[in-house]
């Protein structure tokens, strides 16, 4: 749907167009509006965690082992008699911490990548997507695991290999929508007026080629904190006795048929978080497509 | 054209060639051609779609499509030889050379605003302050005619109307102070009254900023309307060139005395259109001879076999017809 309104007409004869700026067209998005409202509360509430655990996640509290929830532990304790409140809170921080900051780097080397061997092509454009090709043919986890499995467990593991992969599927997205706007008129309009190619790139390839890719980063964001929950899992991820939500899952599997809280509450707190960060993406992939 | 002035031509093509690749096989759709636009002159260029009119224009800005090549010829802005290469005649704001495209809303950058684009080559290109960037751009917002620029500058392209829209494209097109404007179809995506104004638009400027104007377009109405001098082009050659009135009013080629039967005339609604028979060539198999002469009532066998080159019939008229002498006022509206 158009975003342009006629508002009315000038003294000369031409319509008047309503603008439409990104927060006008951001509250007509149903998704953007339920995936940005879950995500910022969950944000909010992972922030304030110091002042909503009431517990530190670590304390054990020996009297009170794999309780159900008391007015003591809102979410109950876990098998060493931590608090399961404080615990997802605490998980939660670090998982989308490391999430985030995960992202970031396959992010800005991916798009300056895809936007240098879309515009420049010829052999290094061939030569980086065979690259890319290679990087792609493997099966995700199986990469994933075999690097951290090589560089070895914890955050840093984590950095390298998603550093070392991720970067490709932003390449691969930035190259051909850079190919597309790289013969669009606008851009050979700039070229022809003589401005220079860091500017056409920065200015007018970068601005129109990024949304894809500021799309996809939620749905990456979601996928790194799986993967990170998935190593939690494995003990790849995270050590302890730092608190995250993998590692509560991997742990509360033994008293699954007792005690299933402490399954299920660091479950139901990822499947919220990525539904909120999935819903922004296709929210943000609504309200920036280009007009 | 002009013999008074001793002054080099603002734009001088030569024997301008092109070849593209097209389904395995390489076409020609420019062919040798030649012209010249002098300083606050306008030529217009008129032919059918596929004729190579754009294509001409694309090439003297170095902007073919890929595997494009230029095979022969030189473009020499105020006297001055644009340096040649392989795909790319001239460039930038060395060439003096800007452009005005059909569709201005794809030739406008959507995720930036009308004056940070119009305000780009002052800045970057000829060095200016952001500031005096700024007021350059508003300047020239003014100058093409956009009530309230102050408040227009920050509009982005989607928000203005198609006029508006095709006025800031020549706002960026003048911001990086060409000498010789290069129109392809501008006022094709335009409804008519618009249109009148954008085509009023550019004679101003011709006229008060002394730039040269190309204008190619298949509309013999808007020929007639902004420019002094007419080339008509057909199967990538100029077939008849001369001043704008003139050729309209007796014409010097079948092609275009064709052109000219197949147009509406409000002036005399009783007449009917006549279509040219037949259809442009296919540029991978010309016809020998003149490209023309299957579709041509006066075609002789002298015509398929002898390759015709533009020839003066006239002051400052040429024509690439044999039997250009044939064609008198008198043949049209008979």
């Amino acid at each position: 749907m158009s975003a342009e309104a006629v508002i009315g007409v000038d003294d000369a004869g031409e319509s008047i167009v309503a603008r439409s700026s990104f927060w006008s067209r951001a509250r007509r998005s149903p998704t953007f509006l339920v995936g940005g409202s879950l995500t910022s509360l969950i944000l909010l509430i992972l922030f304030l965690a110091p002042v909503l655990a009431r517990h530190n996640p670590d304390t054990l509290n020996l009297t009170s082992l794999l309780s159900g929830p008391t007015s003591q532990h809102w979410l109950g304790t876990d098998d060493l008699g931590r608090d399961e409140w404080a615990r997802v809170l605490y998980g939660g921080r670090t998982d989308i911490e490391v999430g985030v900051v995960t992202v970031l780097f396959p992010l800005i080397f991916g798009v300056a990548i895809g936007t240098f061997i879309g515009y420049v092509g010829g052999v290094v454009d061939t030569i980086v997507m065979r690259v890319v090709d290679v990087v792609l043919a493997f099966p995700f986890y199986v990469l994933i695991i075999a690097l951290v499995a090589f560089i070895g467990a914890g955050v840093h593991g984590i950095f390298l290999a998603f550093g070392l992969t991720d970067w490709v599927v932003y390449a691969r997205l930035t190259r051909s929508s850079t190919i597309v706007a790289r013969h669009q008129d606008w851009v050979a309009a700039a070229v022809n007026g003589g401005v220079p190619r860091w500017r056409v790139l920065l200015r007018h390839i970068i601005p129109n080629t990024i949304s894809q890719s500021l799309v996809y980063v939620m749905s990456d964001i979601v996928l790194v904190i799986l993967a990170v929950v998935t190593l939690g899992y494995l003990g790849l991820g995270l050590q302890p006795p730092s608190p995250d939500w993998g590692a509560m899952i991997g742990e509360g599997q033994a008293y699954i048929f007792t005690n299933q809280w402490q399954v299920l509450i660091p479950g139901i707190a990822l499947l919220l978080t990525g539904t909120g960060f999935s819903l922004l993406g296709d929210g943000l992939a609504d309200v920036l497509r280009p007009q | 054209m002009s013999v008074v002035s001793a002054a080099v031509s603002a734009l001088a093509v030569e024997d301008l060639s092109v070849e593209l690749p097209r389904d395995g096989t390489t076409i020609r759709p420019v062919n040798g051609v030649s012209f010249t636009v002098e300083r606050g002159r306008s030529l217009a260029i008129v032919g059918e779609s596929g004729s190579g009119k754009s294509v001409t224009l694309r090439a003297i800005l170095g902007l073919l499509p890929k595997g494009g090549r230029i095979t022969s010829g030189h473009v020499a802005v105020e006297g001055r030889t644009l340096k040649e290469s392989r795909r790319n005649l001239g460039r930038g704001r060395d060439a003096h050379l800007s452009i005005v495209f059909q569709d201005p809303l794809a030739a406008l950058n959507p995720v930036l605003t009308v004056g940070a684009q119009i305000a780009e080559a002052p800045r970057f290109v000829l060095g200016l302050t952001r500031r005096a960037a700024r007021d350059r751009a508003l300047e020239l917002l003014r100058l093409v005619g956009i009530p309230d620029p102050v408040r227009r500058y920050d509009a982005y392209p989607h928000e203005l109307s198609g006029g508006l829209r095709q006025r800031v494209m020549i706002a960026v097109a003048l911001s990086s102070e060409p000498k010789v404007l290069l129109c392809d179809e501008p006022t094709t995506s335009l409804d008519v009254t618009i249109q009148a104004q954008v085509l009023a638009l550019l004679s101003d400027l011709r006229r008060d900023e002394g730039l040269a104007l190309v204008f190619v377009t298949h509309d013999l109405g808007v020929a007639a309307e902004v420019a002094e001098d007419l080339a008509v082009m057909y199967a990538g050659r100029l077939v008849e060139t001369g001043p704008v009135s003139e050729v309209l009013s007796s014409p010097k080629h079948p092609y275009t005395f064709g052109l000219l039967e197949s147009a509406i005339d409000v002036d005399t609604p009783d007449r009917i259109p006549l279509a040219i028979p037949g259809s442009l060539p296919d540029l991978s198999q010309l016809p020998k001879g003149c490209a023309f002469h299957p579709r041509c009532f006066l075609a002789t066998p002298e015509c398929t076999t002898t390759d015709v080159e533009l020839r003066s019939v006239g002051e400052g008229r040429a024509s690439a017809c044999l039997h250009a002498d044939q064609l008198t006022i008198g043949t049209r509206r008979s």
